[in-house]
């Protein structure tokens, strides 16, 4: 799903982002890609979102957000991957 | 090690190297690193300069440089603005990347956020493949090790190829001491790293051979960037290398199809494209080290910072927040600016009576009226608005440094792109109601040209610190206590509202199209440091003071010249009582008759020939306008009565509604000198700066006629409100 259709408090893992070339560089160079874990920590249906990356805290905008696929994971699956780690 | 000696006090070990007469040689060194990662601070420590340290993403537009004698070698470092990678695109990334790829330092200091490291470690390898010696310096090391995570630097170090890795912590000024000693071992050859060869896998890797082959022969042509670096960027699409390969390459369509047809083949390969595969295996290179040398449990958990978002960034909140913080910034302004805005005056009164002393009762010494009504009317005018200046600049510097004003960025950004601005305009936006012109330099950060431009447009309307004093004389003068903040707030408001509604119209009209998509990082909320806010006060603060000892007195004593001369004929002073001698020479003046000749074209809208002189002055600078002020109403009560305060002449002259149309024109038009100039550097042409010079001019002719014919009509032209 759209990263901009999750609700707050939502933990996924970013599958894939779409996006301009220049803008997709300057994503990646923030540590937003593919396989990271996320966390929506705001998204009020319209206007930006908010996301954690690690300790970083960054605001997409709305178009962004619906540009970056995600996928929600379970804490069972994130558990197994940290042991998969 | 034994060439370096303990770094621990430089200026003393400079100094008997200095004597000696045996620097042995000068380094250049450029700090790099993400935004937000502490880096100015580590450049205000190394080289002792003041410098402003902001705690959003982009305040660093300019290329700072410092200096620092470190065992007998120069270090001349350069603090870049703040990147995340080296594709860059907004015009301060791009200064850094010139920087770095075209002039390449001597060396790299390159500043890490500890607790973010696989994210700051991108640039790392990034500048690692461009080649430049390197030393990593673990920033904010102390807040990373408080979350619980462990850093083996020596394993680190190794995994990097032997680049040296320091932890420091910037602000309290640790591990500088060892930052230095690493620069100069590593420049004096006393370690020496090996090149540690970042791989993007089997494929790519042979993609990027082939392509560097083919540019190999044309080396000399591509210098001083190496053709595999060339061949490596090309194939992540990187605009500005194959833009350079293009006009800098012979037969370049030749390089460009066999660029396309590598980047054909890792995507048939892959099925992605080599600009995602490139930096994923950068960051597989990264992960690699990481685990290996670094133990870490921070997580993705809700933080403190993240609680005060939750309250500061609401939906419904947010914007009450933001208007009533700001409102708070206004009243501890004007409220605590007070007192020591008293005791400035009294100095200057005192000051000028001390001086005036010097000539015998009654002079009519034209050098006496230059230094008391020239220099220290003008400049003291100035002067006894300090305070009220460096109490906003340090209520600016507090909210940026404690991260709100990227905050107010994103709350803001849906309002803005209403306006067909982006979010990020806002940071310049809010920079601009301390001083237009950097606020006109942070637009840098913003990456599409159509929004920088409007921007840029807009700036002047965010009300700066120099039209402060124009607002705190007139309100001071006319309005009571009570009001004087309210009628300051709605000054601020509509000059807010006017550029708002400015940019709407620009967008929809000159500058159609979409903006860029939005996106920043927040960083931590942070207590801010009184040290912090202090540089960060002082350095705007000190701005200011230096215009008001050099432009301002220039001016105002070239203004001071313009008003009292011509001197009028003897004869036409002939009988007059003394105050009516005043009025008529002011009158006859060389500023009184351009005054008196703009008249016609000003009287619609309130001003009378005094307002127009003091106008002339603010074409120059803002704060002119107040010191002319001072001029014309200290020359009209000579001899007459004792000098009376400026409020108390201002509030004779002039009516409240007048007032308001004063001080809409010098809120709306007018940009001053300093704007013009910065304006036509950074958008790149006379025109742009004309045009708005022009336009904003004209939008304050017309607003300000109206409001004060509307006025007029509604019978507020009388009386003292």
């Amino acid at each position: 799903v759209a990263l901009s259709e999750l609700s707050e408090g939502t933990v996924a893992r970013l599958e894939r982002v779409e996006g301009g070339a220049v803008l997709r560089s300057r994503l990646m160079a923030m540590g937003i890609r593919r396989n990271v874990r996320v966390c929506v920590i705001q998204n009020r249906g319209r206007g930006s979102v908010v996301l954690a990356v690690g300790e970083m805290r960054v605001v997409l905008g709305r178009g962004m957000a619906h540009k970056v696929a995600a996928r929600v994971t379970t804490s069972a699956e994130e558990a197994e991957h940290d042991a998969g780690a | 090690m034994t060439r370096v000696r303990d770094g621990g006090s430089p200026p003393a070990g400079a100094e008997r190297m200095v004597d000696d007469g045996d620097i042995c040689g000068s380094l250049s060194i450029a700090l790099a690193g993400n935004p937000n990662c502490g880096k100015s601070t580590i450049f205000n420590r190394l080289t002792g300069s003041r410098q402003h340290t902001g705690n959003y993403a982009g305040v660093t537009v300019e290329k700072h440089l410092g200096t620092r004698i470190q065992d007998g070698l120069r270090l001349d470092i350069v603090d870049l603005p703040g990147i995340y990678n080296l594709s860059a695109y907004s015009a301060d990334e791009l200064a850094a990347r010139d920087f770095l790829v075209q002039e390449r330092p001597d060396l790299v200091v390159n500043v890490l956020d500890a607790s973010n490291l696989e994210r700051n470690l991108y640039l790392t390898v990034q500048l690692m493949e461009l080649g430049l010696p390197l030393v990593l310096a673990l920033n904010m090391s102390d807040e990373a090790a408080a979350h619980g995570q462990v850093v083996d630097y020596a394993k680190l170090s190794h995994l990097l190829g032997g680049i040296p890795v320091i932890p420091t912590v910037g602000s309290q000024g640790k591990g500088l001491d060892d930052l230095v000693a690493a620069v100069v071992a590593l420049a004096t050859g006393v370690t020496s790293p090996r090149r540690v060869p970042i791989t993007y896998g089997r494929e790519v890797d042979a993609e990027i051979e082939k392509l560097a082959a083919l540019l190999a022969p044309q080396a000399d042509r591509l210098s001083p960037l190496a053709p595999r670096w060339v061949a490596l960027k090309a194939l992540e699409n990187d605009r500005r290398i194959r833009s350079q390969i293009e006009a800098a390459c012979e037969r370049p369509a030749e390089i460009q199809a066999a660029v396309d047809a590598a980047a054909r083949r890792v995507r048939a390969l892959f099925r992605e494209d080599a600009e995602v595969i490139i930096p994923e295996r950068r960051y597989g290179f990264i992960s690699g080290a990481c685990q290996e040398a670094v133990v870490s449990s921070i997580e993705l958990r809700h933080t403190r910072s993240d609680r005060i978002d939750a309250i500061v960034t609401h939906p419904v909140f947010g914007i009450p927040i933001f208007l009533g913080l700001m409102y708070l910034v206004f009243v501890l302004t004007f409220r605590l600016g007070d007192y020591p805005m008293q005791g400035v005056r009294w100095l200057m009164q005192v000051l000028a009576q001390g001086v005036s002393g010097l000539w015998p009762e009654g002079s009519q010494s034209a050098l006496r009226s230059l230094v008391i009504d020239g220099g220290i009317a003008g400049v003291g005018g100035v002067l006894a608005f300090l305070p009220n200046v460096l109490i906003l600049f340090f209520a600016i510097a507090v909210l940026e440094d404690s991260g709100y004003m990227a905050r107010a960025a994103f709350i803001l950004d849906r309002w803005m792109h209403k306006v067909g601005l982006h979010g990020k305009s806002f940071i310049p936006l809010i920079i601009g109601f301390g001083c237009t012109v950097p606020a006109l330099m942070a637009t840098r950060v913003l990456e599409s040209r159509r929004d920088r431009l409007t921007t840029m447009l807009i700036l002047p309307l965010m009300s700066c610190g120099a039209r402060l004093p124009i607002y705190v004389l007139f309100t001071g003068a006319l309005w009571s206590p009570r009001w004087q903040a309210p009628v300051m707030w709605t000054f601020y408001l509509v000059g807010a509202l006017t550029g708002l509604l400015l940019a709407k119209l620009l967008t929809a009209t000159v500058f159609r199209g979409q903006t860029e998509p939005f996106v920043m990082e927040l960083p931590p909320f942070r207590a801010p440091t009184l040290r912090g806010a202090f540089l960060h006060t002082w350095q705007r603060g000190g701005a200011y003071l230096r215009r008001a000892g050099t432009i301002i007195l220039v001016i105002s004593i070239a203004l001071w010249a313009l008003s009292s001369y011509p001197k009028p004929s003897p004869e036409r002073l002939a009988g007059l009582a003394p105050s009516a001698q005043a009025a008529v020479a002011a009158e006859a003046s060389a500023a009184g008759q351009v005054g008196q000749w703009l008249e016609p074209a000003t009287r619609p809208l309130g001003f009378d020939w005094q307002a127009n002189t003091a106008l002339i002055g603010a074409v120059a600078a803002k704060e002119v306008f107040v010191a002319q002020m001072g001029i014309v109403s200290a020359l009209s009560v000579q001899d007459d009565r004792q000098a009376e305060p400026l409020a108390t002449s201002i509030a004779r002259h002039y009516t409240p509604l007048q007032a308001v149309a004063i001080m809409l024109f010098c809120l709306l038009g007018l940009p001053c000198a300093a704007t013009f100039a910065v304006m036509r550097h950074e958008a790149g042409s006379w025109k742009w700066a004309a045009l708005q010079w022009g336009g904003l001019t004209a939008i304050a002719y017309v607003v300000t006629l109206l409001v004060y014919q509307a006025g007029l009509l509604f019978g507020l032209g009388t009386g003292v409100g």
